[in-house]
């Protein structure tokens, strides 16, 4: 049984079990933190999109816009500065 | 072209706090790791147990406690991986923000797959690393995990 809940899915889940049938669903993939969400449409969970990614964020704590990229970049100065 | 590696655990939740099975940057070894998919099924006795699986990022320090899994190169050819891979930890890492948060029961297969692009990625930063974490259990049982990425 297969859900297509999203456009422009960025993940695909299946899970199998005895005695069901196999279900598959999609996620979707914050544009700032980089994390991974099913997609279920009226759950009243309150996501996010950001006109300057373009693209889906997972919540009001991933609000601000920082670039999933930018994030990396910087997060790879700082390591580099480590001694 | 990036090169694919894979990693396996089966064995009981180690610790709540610390990924069953992780990748992480022992070094900066100049690549970003993008995992791209993970599977989590139990070959436990069938009962109505369950899991709480999340994807946590994590920083600091290497983990500590457990083993280091051998890596195997999706391709025969390809060199040893760059990432370092370890299971079962019990200390050492701090692990930081969470990227997906997943529910399996014990009788079902649960296996996430990444569209092109769009997987989880690592920064090219000492320590830095991603893992599934098991944050609570209904039941003590085997879990069996598996991880694939790219470098």
């Amino acid at each position: 049984m297969f859900n297509a809940t999203a456009r422009k899915p960025a993940g695909n889940v299946l899970i199998t079990e005895p005695g069901a049938p196999a279900r598959e669903f999609d996620t979707l993939q914050c544009v700032h933190c980089g994390g991974h969400w099913q997609v279920i449409p009226g759950s009243g969970i309150l996501r996010g999109f950001c006109t300057r990614c373009h693209g889906p964020f997972c919540g009001p704590q991933c609000a601000t816009c920082l670039p999933h990229e930018k994030w990396l970049d910087q997060m790879e100065r700082q390591g580099a500065k480590r001694p | 072209m990036a090169r694919s590696y894979g990693i396996q655990n089966t064995a009981a939740i180690a610790s709540a706090s610390f990924p069953q099975l992780c990748i992480f940057m022992a070094t900066a070894a100049g690549v970003r790791a993008k995992i791209y998919e993970f599977l989590i099924s139990s070959s436990a006795t069938p009962a109505d147990n369950a899991s709480r699986f999340s994807i946590d990022r994590q920083t600091t320090a290497a983990p500590t406690g457990g083993s280091a899994p051998t890596i195997a190169p999706l391709e025969f050819a390809d060199p040893a991986a760059l990432v370092s891979a370890y299971q079962a930890a019990t200390g050492g890492c701090t692990m930081s923000t969470v990227l997906m948060l997943v529910a399996v029961n014990l009788r079902a297969t649960f296996r996430w797959v990444a569209a092109p692009t769009k997987e989880f990625v690592i920064p090219n930063t000492q320590y830095a690393g991603m893992g599934i974490r098991s944050a609570a259990q209904t039941g003590a049982y085997n879990v069996d995990t598996s991880l694939y990425w790219e470098e």
